[in-house]
């Protein structure tokens, strides 16, 4: 390869890193905590039961039905979802009223069941593990569609750092078992290398799918040039298999009997397969019952059984993802998602995140790292750039964790009742790294990574003895109970306090050029 | 610039193209267009990048997509604008 294009594609690899880097270190630190979403949700309620009541689809699914038909008996549509699992823990329920005579939307409700009283529970008001994974592609106090401009952005410059990045370098398999720890710049580059090549698979894929979520809005035109009267409406109705959208016929009818239809779908699907049960027009002639299958394999999307709501006859099946074309956008999604991972695999989706971001970091500090050596050695002048890179840096790398630090700090520490809290809890996250994004201006280089890391170490390692304190969920029951999910957030916790211990001991002991070079 | 912007007009000309011409159901079509186009995306920016003068890439890039361009119009589903 001739050495002007490696050039500059070095050259397009550092600024496309450095120009976003800190968006996608965001991107990929709260999306890496999204893979473990429901059970920061459960972590963030300590009210809900430590183990969950084993309850079959069916009978779920008539508490759901009973509950529906008292609160909401003339609602336009119902909605059950029984517990299906790890991504669905809960018996959840939402109804929507009919429209108003205006012609106006009608009001929506949603709620949690018990399913052993069938009452609606009241679990603490929290942005739980939800609201961080809907960070990384949503951020936060900015509009979505804006937000998705924005990631869409980054992640394409992510795409472009990731290609260019591989041209760069050329040696995989050497730099594999390359690293020169105390070499300064050397074991920085080492270190961004090994990163980027460990996961490279995983880049590539969270990526290049990452793109495809939204690629409906960021390839809008290509969708307007076939279809420009009916525009994106009319490309997702052919694109997209759902069930055909009917109106209601305004006559009355009893609806049919759910359990033939559950019957139905074991038959077809097999035992407990059923995700959710969409009920359009209930108590109307021409009522929808369209059940979901669960999603286990890699394909985002379920199965789809649509019944008549009143005779309760079979009218459609409807196929996850008919083509091909289909089935690779499914399966790009589904791998992004990886709700099909268990256990192991879903530890390896985290760690994988982790490394990701790892190596953006990692790039970031190179970047810094390459300029103090030249102005040791006098052959650039200080920079404002520099020092700001390098503030930035700090408040990101390790202000970042902080702050989501301070959003389980506050989940703790506001009362349960308090008014607005799930908004204080992120308000909590994002005062906080404002804090340490503007610390290191008011102190060294060197000091501010010292302190903030130790701070790090704290605000992590001392989050288990805050739930001990605050609630009785802590690791002194969770561990005899065998409930693995609420442990292991102890536990993770704890490591990432001392993981953070450990860096910011080592750099405490270093002289400060060395530190960070 | 011309990376971004130059870039992103001929992606979208080169996948309306593609989408036209592909042999699919029209809807599968679009979507094949779309999946690809990313990988197409990167590929014009590091182009446009290994070009040797900003002039290069921007004649570079916008050559092909009045080419392409030309091409989607002439190869558009029947019945449309």
């Amino acid at each position: 390869m001739n050495e002007t294009f490696r050039q500059s594609m070095a050259w397009l690899h550092t600024w496309a890193g450095l120009l976003v880097g800190w968006v996608l270190f965001f991107i990929f630190l709260t999306g890496t905590a999204g893979y473990f979403d429901t059970e920061i949700d459960r972590w963030m309620q300590p009210e809900r039961p430590l183990a969950a009541t084993q309850i079959t689809t069916a009978k779920a699914i008539a508490i759901g039905l009973r509950r529906l038909q008292d609160q909401a008996p003339d609602a336009n549509r119902w909605f059950i979802a029984p517990p299906t699992g790890r991504d669905n823990p809960d018996l959840r329920i939402y109804w929507q009223e009919r429209p108003n005579a205006d012609g106006r939307r009608g009001a929506e409700k949603r709620e949690v069941l018990d399913v052993v009283t069938g009452e609606p529970v009241t679990y603490r008001d929290t942005g739980g593990g939800q609201l961080l994974y809907k960070m990384h592609y949503e951020l936060h106090y900015v509009p979505s569609t804006i937000a998705h401009w924005i990631v869409g952005i980054a992640t394409m410059f992510m795409l472009v750092a990731i290609v260019t990045g591989l041209i760069i370098h050329g040696r995989i398999f050497r730099d594999f078992f390359t690293f020169r720890p105390r070499r300064g710049q050397r074991s920085w580059l080492d270190a961004h290398n090994l990163l980027g090549v460990l996961a490279l698979p995983f880049h590539l894929m969270i990526t290049y799918s990452g793109l495809i979520f939204f690629a409906y809005l960021y390839m809008a035109p290509i969708i307007a040039a076939t279809y420009p009267e009916e525009g994106r409406r009319g490309f997702l109705a052919e694109a997209s298999s759902g069930a055909e959208r009917v109106e209601a016929a305004n006559v009355a009818a009893p609806l049919a009997s759910i359990e033939p239809l559950l019957a139905e779908a074991e038959r077809r699907w097999g035992k407990d397969q059923t995700r959710d049960i969409d009920i359009r027009y209930p108590g109307d002639a021409n009522a929808r019952i369209i059940l979901r299958r669960d999603q286990n394999a890699l394909l985002r999307r379920g199965e789809l059984l649509i019944f008549d709501g009143a005779s309760g006859a079979v009218l459609d099946a409807v196929e996850a993802a008919p083509s091909t074309p289909r089935v690779v956008r499914e399966a790009l999604l589904g791998l992004h998602e990886g709700l099909f991972a268990g256990p192991l695999l879903r530890w390896l989706y985290f760690f994988s995140g982790l490394v990701s971001t790892a190596a953006i970091g990692a790039g970031l500090v190179l970047w810094t790292v390459k300029r103090r050596a030249r102005l040791a050695n006098g052959r650039s002048a200080p920079s404002l750039g520099l020092a700001v890179v390098e503030r930035l840096n700090i408040g990101t790398i390790v202000g970042l964790p902080v702050a989501i630090a301070a959003y389980f700090w506050a989940n703790r520490l506001m009362p349960a009742g308090f008014e607005g809290r799930a908004a204080w809890e992120a308000h909590a996250m994002f005062v906080a790294w404002a804090i340490l994004l503007l610390h290191p201006v008011f102190r060294s280089e060197h000091r501010a990574w010292i302190e903030q890391l130790w701070l790090a170490a704290a605000a992590f390692a001392f989050l288990p003895v805050l739930n001990a304190l605050t609630t009785d969920r802590h690791l002194g029951v969770t561990l005899p109970h065998g409930d693995w999910a609420l442990a292991a957030f102890d536990l993770t916790m704890l490591a990432s306090g001392l993981a953070f211990a450990c860096v910011a001991w080592v750099v405490t002991c270093k002289a400060p050029i060395q530190a960070i070079g | 610039m011309a990376a971004t912007i130059g870039g992103y007009a001929l992606t979208i000309a080169a996948s309306i193209s593609l989408s036209n011409i592909l042999p699919l159901p029209r809807s599968d079509a679009v979507l094949t267009a779309i999946l690809l186009s990313f990988a197409f995306y990167a590929g014009t920016v590091l182009w446009a990048f290994s070009a040797r003068t900003p002039r290069r890439a921007w004649v570079g890039l916008a050559f092909p997509s009045v080419i392409l361009a030309c091409l989607a119009w002439l190869t558009r589903p029947t019945g449309t604008l």
